[in-house]
Formats: C-alpha cells, sequence, structure tokens
C-alpha cells in the first residue's frame, strides 16, 4: 500500500506502458509514460498526467453500483448516497485500493509507483522486437523531466540494455536536467507549440522562452525531431506553422517536422477525472494536407 | 529483381479485364440459383453402373457430368471451364449426402429455372439410403448411433462426426506441374503402361486394374471436356468480330491443345490448371488447393516474354480470370436454406514465395503478379499465402501487407523454418519439404503427393465443461463423458486438470475412430478419381489418394477452443484455488445462472490472467495444454497404418461450438464463440498490444504441430504508411523467430467497430493508434467512436 515515505531516486510514477508504440520514434518501441507536467495545456490530451500523483480515474460507465469501493476505501473518500458511490477527490490519496475491489474495472488508479528495475524489466519483454525493427523505448508523458532522475537512471539502463533511447519532450525543465538526461538519449521528439510567447502562456500555462532556447541547446547535442501538435484555433494557422518552420530553419538547422493531427481521443477522460474539457473539432485532411504544404520538404503529417 | 518494374507497370487501371467480369459475377450471384444439371447426370450414371466396381462408377459419373452439364463462354473470359451449369449457379452432390430439407416447399425459389421439384424428388429418392452419408451410418449399430446423435452436431457438439461426408473434404493439393507438363495424354500412357504390367491374379490386382481404368476414363473425359470448350469457342467466334474474335479463336487453340498435350505457353499452362481444378470439383467438390502456381507456371511465363509473346500487362489479365474463376465455386453441402447465400469457395490456397528444392529464394516476378491480380480484382478467390523464409525479398512481404492494408484479409504469412521443420519430422526428404505448398487454410503439404484429409473438430472447452460436471453435460442434461471427478471435492487445480484432460483423451480417441472409418468408407465408395491421377504414387500402386495410395496420408484432428480452456483453467487456478475468493459451488452456480445476477464474480474472472498478454500465469497453462495433446493426438490411430496428426485450427467451427456451450470460468458468457483460430487469444482478452499476443503465442512449441493459426486485428491506423507495414512486417518476422507458423491480419473495418460499440467486451483490445497518441477503442465517448468510424469508413471506403 502506498504511504507518505520519502521515495528513492530509482523510482517513479508511471501511468501507463504501450507495447508496439509505432509512431514515437523509430522501430516499434515501448513507450513509458510518466506521470506529471508542468505546462497546463487547454487541450491537454492526457489530462490524468498532469499531476504527479497517481489519482483514481473513474468511468462511470462502467460502474454497477456494486458499493466495493465504498468498503475498500481506508480513507473515507467514497460514501454512499442513496446506493451510489460518491468520490470527494479532495480526500483521495490516491492509494489504489478501490480500484484493487472493482470488479468491472471502472475505477482504476492512473499512476504506480515503479523502480527502474520493474520498467526496463517491462520493457525488456519486448527487446526481440526492437532488435529487429531497430526499435527502442521512449520516454514520454506527461513530461519525463518532470521526474529528471528517474528518467536518466531508466535510460541508463535501457542502454546498459543496449536499447535505442527516444525522449518525448514538452521542452519545459531546467537545463542541467536536460542536460544530464541526454547523455543517455538518442534521439529527442520535441514539441513546440506556437512561437508566440503569450499565446503560449495563455494556453500552455507558460510561455516559450525556456522551450525555445532548450531547442537551441539539444539541436547542437542531439539528433532531434520537432512534433507541432495542432491545435484548432490555436496553432493551426498557416501563419503559426510557417513561424515554427521558419523557426526550425533557421534556429535549430533544418529539423524534420511532424505535424500532429488533433484527435478527439483524450476527451472521455476529462470525465474521468470529474475536469471539463474544452471540446475542439478535428482538422479536416484538406486543413492538414495544405499545412503539410507549407512545410514543403521539411515534413509531413505521420499517422 | 525484376518483379518491382513489373508491378509499376500494371499501374492501377480500374477497369480491368477481371475487375469487370468479377463484378458482373456478383451482379449474377444475386439471382443464381440452385442447378440440379450435375446431380441429374450423376443419378442418370448411377443408374447405367449398378453393380460395377466404385472405381468404375466414379469415372463414368465424372465423364457424364462433364460431357453433358451445359458449358458457356461468358463475353470477356479467356479461361474457360466452370464450376456449375450456369455462372455463379450451385451444383449439388446428392451421392455424398441427401438431406430431406431438400424436398421442403422453400427449395421452390432456389430451383433453377429448368428443373421442379419433382427432379428433386427422383434424386432424393436414389440417394437417400445409398449416398455415402447415409451408407456409414446405416452400417453402424445403434449403441454408435445414439452415441453419435447424443456427442455430435445434434447434440451436445463434443466433436464434428455427423455432417463430414457431405463432400470430399479436401485440403490437398494434387500436381500441377505433371498435368502442365505431361498432358492428361502423357498420363493416360502412364496409366497404360501399369495396366500392361499388371496382370489380374488375386483380389489386390483385380482391384488395382479397376482403378487404373477408371483413371484412364476421367483423363479421356477431361480431355472431351476441354473438346467442347474449343467448339464452343470457335462457334463464337464465328459470330464475333474485332478483338473479341481472336480471343475466341485463342481460346479455341488453348483447348484443342490442353489438357490433353503439354503446355506450350503461359496461357496454356493456366488454363491446364482450371480445367485440372474444375474437375476435381466437378468430381467431389473437394476443397483443393492449386498449391505454388508462381513457381509451376514461371517457366512458362519467362518463355513467353523472352519470345514476346505475351506482355506481364498480359499475364496479369489472365490470372485476374483465374481469380475470378475461382471465386465463382459455390457450395451447396447441407442444405440448409437460411445459410445457402452465405456458401463460398472457401480452401483454395495459392502459395508465394517460399525457396526452391536447393534452399534458394523462389520469389519471382509472377509472385507479385499473383499479388497484383487481387488487388485488382478483389476477388476473395483463391486466397493467397506467402511463404517467409530469411531470403526472402522484404518489398514481397511488404507488397503483401498491402494487400492485407486493402481489406481483403490476406494473404496469410506462413513460417518455412518452422513448417520444414515440422515436415522433416514426419519423414519428408529436404528437396520435398522444401517444395510444399499450404493447402486448406494453412497445411504445409507436399503437393502431388498428399492425400485429401479428413478431419475430426473437437471442442476442447466443451471438455472442460465436462470436466466441471463429472462428465454430464448440462445444456442437453446427459452424462456423455467418463466420472472424472466431482469439482466439488476436488483438492488441487492439478485434480481439475487431470480431469479435464481425461474427457479430451476419450473424445479425441473415440471420434478420431469414427473419422478413421469415415476415411475409409470415403476412399471405398467415393475413391476421388481425378486427384488420384495426379497424386504419387497413386498410379504405381493402382490405389486410391484417399487410401493408400498417396505418399503421406492425411488425418487430422483440431481442437476447438484450446486458449478458452487455457483462460478458464487460469481463472480457476488463480480465482478459486489460489486466492480462494470464488468457491467451487459458487462458481459451477454461477456458470448454470450464466452469470446472471452475480456480475462481480465474472468480472473478477475475467480480471483473471488471460492468455494474450505476455503473462506466464496464463501462457504457460495454454503452453502445457497444447504439449500435452499433441503428444496424446500423435498416438492415436488413423486408418492405412498412420497416425492421427495435431492440426490446431477452426476455420468457422468456433462459431458453432460456441453456440453449444454454456458459461465458462473465462467469463465467456453462454453461447458466445470460442476463440478463432487456434493460438489467437479470446476475443478481446489481449490488453498488452500485439507484440505481448505473438510472445505468448510464441511460448506455445508450436514446431510439432501440423500448423496454427494466429489472427490479428488492425485498426487501419496502424497500417496506414508504409514505414507502419514494415512494423508489422517486424512482428511477423518476431513471430517466426519464436517459431510461429502462421499469422494473418485483418483490418478493422467500420462494422466491427459498430459492433465493438454494442458490445464493447468483446473488443476491449481494439487500439486505435496515431501519433504521440493511443487508446482503446471501446473506452472513447459514443460520439468521438463515432467519428472514428467515419474517418475509417472514408480511408478503407467500407
Amino acid at each position: 500500500m502506498m504511504s507518505d515515505t520519502v521515495w528513492r531516486m530509482d523510482s517513479g510514477v508511471v501511468f501507463n506502458i504501450q507495447r508496439f508504440s509505432i509512431h514515437d520514434g523509430p522501430g516499434i518501441r515501448t513507450t513509458v509514460f510518466l506521470k506529471g507536467c508542468p505546462l497546463r495545456c487547454f487541450w491537454c490530451q492526457n489530462p490524468e498526467s498532469q499531476s504527479g500523483r497517481p489519482e483514481i480515474v473513474f468511468d462511470r460507465r462502467k460502474c454497477t453500483l456494486c458499493g466495493a469501493c465504498y468498503a475498500a476505501c481506508p480513507h473515507g473518500a467514497i460514501a454512499l448516497e442513496a446506493g451510489r458511490p460518491v468520490f470527494d477527490r479532495r480526500i483521495c490519496k490516491g492509494c489504489g485500493q478501490c480500484a484493487v475491489v472493482c470488479p468491472s474495472e471502472a475505477r482504476r488508479l492512473s499512476g504506480t509507483r515503479m523502480t527502474v528495475e520493474e520498467v526496463i524489466r517491462e520493457v525488456l519483454k519486448d527487446a526481440k522486437f526492437y532488435e529487429n525493427s531497430g526499435g527502442g523505448v521512449t520516454l514520454s508523458g506527461g513530461e519525463p523531466l518532470a521526474q529528471p532522475e528517474f528518467a536518466r537512471l531508466l535510460f541508463k539502463g535501457c542502454k546498459q540494455a543496449e536499447l535505442h533511447t527516444t525522449l518525448d519532450t514538452c521542452g519545459w525543465a531546467p537545463w542541467p536536467d536536460i542536460e544530464k538526461l541526454l547523455e543517455v538519449v538518442d534521439l529527442v521528439l520535441f514539441d513546440i507549440k506556437h512561437l508566440d510567447a503569450s499565446m503560449h502562456r495563455e494556453a500552455a500555462g507558460h510561455d516559450n522562452l525556456l522551450i525555445l532556447e532548450n531547442a537551441r541547446k539539444i539541436s547542437k547535442l542531439k539528433p532531434m525531431r520537432i512534433r507541432v501538435p495542432l491545435v484548432p484555433g490555436f496553432n493551426d494557422s498557416p501563419e503559426a506553422v510557417s513561424a515554427i518552420a521558419a523557426f526550425v530553419k533557421s534556429e535549430l538547422g533544418s529539423r524534420d517536422i511532424d505535424l500532429l493531427a488533433y484527435n478527439r481521443m483524450g476527451e472521455v477522460k476529462y470525465d474521468f477525472l470529474e475536469k471539463s474539457c474544452v471540446p475542439l473539432p478535428s482538422q479536416s485532411e484538406d486543413h492538414l494536407r495544405m499545412l503539410e504544404s507549407i512545410l514543403g520538404g521539411q515534413s509531413a503529417v505521420p499517422e | 529483381m525484376s518483379a518491382e518494374k513489373v508491378i509499376s507497370l500494371a499501374g492501377d487501371s480500374p477497369e480491368s479485364r477481371g475487375k469487370r467480369l468479377w463484378e458482373r459475377a456478383l451482379e449474377e450471384r444475386k439471382h443464381a440459383k440452385l442447378s440440379l444439371a450435375r446431380a441429374l447426370l450423376v443419378l442418370e450414371s448411377y443408374r447405367e453402373t449398378e453393380g460395377l466396381p466404385a472405381p468404375i462408377r466414379r469415372a463414368r459419373a465424372l465423364e457424364k457430368v462433364v460431357t453433358g452439364i451445359p458449358i458457356f463462354i461468358d463475353s470477356d473470359e479467356l479461361l474457360v471451364g466452370a464450376f456449375s451449369a450456369k455462372p455463379m449457379y450451385f451444383e449439388w452432390y446428392p451421392e455424398y449426402a441427401v438431406d430431406q430439407e431438400m424436398l421442403s416447399q422453400d427449395i421452390d425459389r432456389l430451383l433453377a429455372e429448368n428443373h421442379s421439384r419433382k427432379d428433386i424428388a427422383r434424386i432424393v429418392h436414389y440417394f437417400k439410403d445409398s449416398c455415402l452419408q447415409s451408407s456409414f451410418f446405416s452400417l453402424l449399430d445403434d449403441a454408435k448411433k445414439q452415441r453419435i446423435k447424443e456427442a455430435c452436431e445434434d447434440g451436445a457438439w463434443v466433436y464434428r462426426a455427423k455432417t463430414t461426408l457431405d463432400i470430399d473434404r479436401g485440403y490437398h493439393s494434387v500436381d500441377y506441374q505433371k498435368a502442365i507438363e505431361k498432358g492428361f495424354l502423357g498420363v493416360i500412357a502412364e496409366v497404360k503402361n501399369e495396366l500392361r504390367d499388371t496382370r489380374i491374379h488375386d483380389d489386390d490386382s483385380y482391384r488395382k486394374v479397376n482403378y487404373l481404368k477408371g483413371l484412364a476414363i476421367v483423363l479421356k473425359a477431361g480431355i472431351r471436356y476441354a473438346g467442347r470448350y474449343a467448339s464452343l469457342a470457335r462457334g463464337l467466334a464465328g459470330k464475333s468480330s474485332g478483338s473479341r474474335r481472336s480471343e475466341l479463336e485463342a481460346i479455341a487453340e488453348v483447348c484443342d491443345r490442353v489438357p490433353a498435350y503439354p503446355a506450350r505457353s503461359f496461357h496454356e499452362a493456366v488454363q491446364t490448371s482450371l480445367f485440372l481444378h474444375v474437375l476435381i470439383h466437378l468430381e467431389s467438390r473437394a476443397q483443393e488447393s492449386p498449391g505454388r502456381m508462381d513457381q509451376f507456371l514461371f517457366p512458362y511465363y519467362q518463355k513467353d516474354i523472352r519470345e514476346d509473346t505475351l506482355t506481364p500487362e498480359s499475364a496479369l489479365e489472365i490470372l485476374e480470370c483465374f481469380r475470378v474463376k475461382l471465386s465463382t465455386l459455390r457450395l451447396l453441402s447441407s442444405i440448409k436454406y437460411n445459410e445457402i447465400v452465405s456458401g463460398e469457395a472457401q480452401y483454395h490456397n495459392v502459395t508465394l514465395g517460399g525457396q526452391t528444392a536447393d534452399g534458394r529464394d523462389a520469389t519471382n516476378a509472377l509472385s507479385f503478379l499473383f499479388l497484383k491480380a487481387a488487388q485488382r480484382t478483389r476477388t476473395p478467390h483463391p486466397t493467397l499465402s506467402i511463404r517467409c523464409h530469411d531470403k526472402m525479398p522484404k518489398d514481397f512481404a511488404i507488397k503483401g501487407l498491402e494487400l492485407v492494408r486493402g481489406g481483403l484479409g490476406f494473404p496469410a504469412f506462413f513460417n518455412d523454418k518452422s513448417n520444414i521443420q515440422w515436415l522433416l519430422s514426419i519423414g519428408a526428404p529436404l528437396e520435398e519439404a522444401r517444395s510444399h505448398c499450404i493447402s486448406g487454410c494453412l497445411h504445409s503439404t507436399v503437393p502431388g503427393r498428399t492425400s485429401p484429409f479428413d478431419v475430426l473438430f473437437i471442442s476442447i472447452a466443451k471438455c472442460l465443461e465436462l470436466a466441471l460436471h463429472d462428465g454430464f453435460d448440462p445444456r442437453t442434461g446427459k452424462q456423455l463423458g467418463p466420472k472424472s471427478g466431482e469439482f466439488n471435492r476436488m483438492h488441487s487445480y492439478d485434480d481439475l486438470v487431470r480431469a479435464f484432460k481425461a474427457q479430451v483423451e476419450t473424445f479425441s480417441r473415440e471420434g478420431g475412430a469414427i473419422i478413421s472409418e469415415q476415411k475409409i468408407a470415403r476412399s471405398q465408395v467415393m475413391p476421388a478419381m481425378i486427384s488420384s491421377a495426379f497424386t504419387d504414387d497413386c498410379i504405381k500402386k493402382g490405389k486410391g489418394c484417399l487410401a493408400d495410395g498417396a505418399r503421406y496420408n492425411i488425418i487430422i484432428q483440431a481442437p476447438v477452443g484450446m486458449i478458452d480452456a487455457a483462460d478458464s483453467l487460469a481463472a480457476i487456478k488463480k480465482c478459486v484455488f489460489e486466492d480462494g475468493a470464488i468457491g467451487r459451488q459458487e462458481l459451477l452456480d454461477a456458470l448454470a445462472a450464466n452469470f446472471n445476477g452475480n456480475e462481480p464474480l465474472r468480472k473478477r474472472l475475467i480480471k483473471a490472467p488471460k492468455y494474450g498478454n505476455d503473462d506466464d500465469f496464463a501462457d504457460g497453462i495454454a503452453a502445457e495444454l497444447y504439449g500435452w495433446w499433441w503428444k496424446m493426438v500423435s498416438e492415436i490411430d488413423g486408418p492405412y497404418g498412420v497416425k492421427q496428426l495435431p492440426a490446431p485450427y477452426s476455420i468457422s467451427v468456433h462459431g458453432a461450438a460456441g453456440k453449444r456451450i454454456g458459461a465458462l470460468p473465462s467469463g465467456r458468457l453462454a453461447g458466445q464463440p470460442l476463440a478463432d483460430g487456434s493460438v489467437s487469444p479470446c476475443q478481446g482478452a489481449d490488453m498488452n498490444g500485439p507484440t505481448a499476443v505473438i510472445n505468448s503465442a510464441g511460448k506455445i512449441d508450436q514446431v510439432p504441430l501440423f500448423g496454427t493459426l494466429l489472427n490479428m486485428k488492425f485498426h487501419p491506423s496502424a497500417m496506414k504508411t508504409d514505414e507502419d507495414l514494415k512494423k508489422v512486417y517486424t512482428l511477423i518476422k518476431t513471430y517466426f523467430d519464436y517459431g510461429g507458423k502462421h499469422a494473418q491480419f485483418n483490418v478493422v473495418d467500420s462494422k466491427t467497430l459498430k459492433e465493438a460499440q454494442k458490445q464493447p467486451e468483446r473488443h476491449r483490445n481494439l487500439m486505435v493508434r496515431v501519433a504521440g497518441y493511443s487508446a482503446y477503442f471501446t473506452e472513447l465517448g459514443p460520439n468521438v467512436q463515432d467519428e472514428i468510424i467515419m474517418r475509417t469508413e472514408f480511408t478503407s471506403g467500407g
């Protein structure tokens, strides 16, 4: 069971390990999603990744009202009102006892504390696939650099096992942490969301100065690809994309740019966390093609 | 390799001849009916040949059919020969099995215009007691009849033995190369030599001579069949003009030449292949496979290209016509009206690539052209199989996956290493093993040397249900299996496994004995003549390929629901014996109630470890079961001195068998289909993606198994770019490194997604993959699901 003891540096909070990741770096990969993110992008597709703590996600569609969670919660975060479990997130400690007993998987614990060794053991299960495809391990999130030491030890373990390592980052982190991590990184997937600092601040909670500065520094040290999550009405205009493309060309040395189409698959998770979601439409194929054409040879929309 | 050039050269002409022909056939399919032409000719022949030995009777019946059945040449066709009297019609095989339902009122709307119910009555009257199925069952004693009634399709469905004799099951592949190279006249000469050298001096030699005479009759009949087409084509040419006139003249010339004489051109070689395939089907409706067409046709292709009498485009056109022809074969086996339109050609497998007898890469330009023909016509048959090996060009695999992406569901991929190793283990010489083709769904057989199969499908999941009830079947209320112990009184998980194995073994032996007898009855009554003429060493021995004329005599057992049994055992081990969370009686009660009122218990069972997640707990059980099972089956006697072979696959039996099984401890509800294939996880059980599935399947020692079947489904988002396809290919390659035998991929269409919306539980594993994000489809909100369905429709055209 979870307690408030001080965790050793070689463990961290992971909210998903996804095998057969085929769009996050070369070859077949396992993507390890670390919990916690310094940004608060309004379109975030993994809202459960924002907090660094384990937390309960609740899919009410699956709930059978059996009441097992009420009985199991040691902190009194679940009350029973007219036969319905009512959940108070403020009291919840994220211990996950309710998820263990939930028979219908309506309650799940997002985020478990895992040791480096546990994660490495998991990613090594697909070693044969990495070897045959030139794949490896990708760290994503959340933001991996929100747990810099854990991230570094994970990648160190991967390198010891001779696995290719890809860091998928939003770029908002202290440079010393990044620099240290880069020693064990083979490829960086670097998100650039907007070139306008104030728009960036408004949309993501921080401006982009540190991010762009880090991008410049990384570009001198490591292979990197730029990823632009296209957000309807925020940065999916020709102007916004052109500005990013120009920055990448002039300051990062013509890196490949991947335009990531907006998809609505994260919407439902806001419900799971009782948060409200900013509804956004998906982009049309035509619009994507048009934005892609702006990049010219610089890159494409991967799907 | 020049193959790449060929493909790009062919382009994507939407109006190819094959596509045109197939669209017309689909139109005709809507109005297609049951033709009695074949059945009436067989009846007439049977009346004329009463009292004659079976080989002669069968030969004369085929002769009557091919010389009397109405023939036609469609306005665009380049290849001739047909499985029925009219395009897309069904023909009937009453000498195999007659169903009284044929006499019901409903038949009128299905019956072809020129026939009446009186014709049907005549046929039924003649064959109802003497058809293969009736004659076999009438000779069984009452106890056995009763047993089959209770244990098989009409009862508990523990195994299938009642509806197995309706056609020749086939699953074999004859020697097309011989037909093409020697011509039927060359084979007749071989038969005559053997006849000349055989003196009748005892029963065996008498039988041999009759057999050989029968072979000569069917071979000559085949030549006459082609002769009819030559005349028809010539007649039509006289009435045509322009390019069609010369096409018809060319058809006439080809049919003058083949199959009587050795083929001289690519066109002739393909026509010989088609005639041979059609003749096999007009005789017995066997589900025979043309085998390695890219290999045996290649010398003709090369020669014609060299001599400038053929272009890749014109070769492609001929292959397209071949595909359309094979897709016009309809299946009317047991007459169930509601199923009449769903019956189709099934296991007519064309194998591509692989190795030569001396171990070189055999992929050639034709291998690519076969893929292209399928892409252009989009016909469902013949299904394509790619033999993968270390020297195979990667391009070829990627081209194959492009076809998969198109939504056809094939080609399937096969592992040379594991399959050749298996063939060697049953005594095949290395060169023959390397020359194997895929016949049936997934069986690696040596073409032209292997008997048609008989198959025992056994419901392993039913055996588990019986084991949980001390051999009693709760559904039919009968004590069917041995009393293997009451679940309530079992002390350990091992007790249950022992009881389960006792049930499986009992029915494997019992069913194995019955299909073994059936194979002998089949050989005696329906001695597959055309197949025998092209199977070694039938001519030399004067024995049929169903008997021990074939060098490899095959009888197989196919377990259905092995993975459901493994998942169920894993759940019981975990929840009942290890955690003690569920009581034994509690479990039995919940199963009896189909979990009604006890959903939490069911969820707990569903949460238990499941095969397909790279979890040793469940995977270990599956691996142990398969390991035990193949050894047990391999010791069961078959006919003609051979043993039964362990061949796990399910075709569509997992649906039929599943209907007769109550709720299972895996959490599966009563009546639901069982897991498909043989090493595929249960529907929706695999939650860790395809690499985990492959790791799980890789834990099963597959080398001793005669074929396994792994089906995987992908949302189109995982197969969008060429890069994606390469990654999917890596899945195959890694699985084959593990010793896996077969992998097949389906691209999920919008229909499946809609189904998943209704039944999320059975599609939990369905993942939508896009850059930077992936999600389980069933977890998404309904409006987002709808949007994905729309986009899926848009990208896949359906």
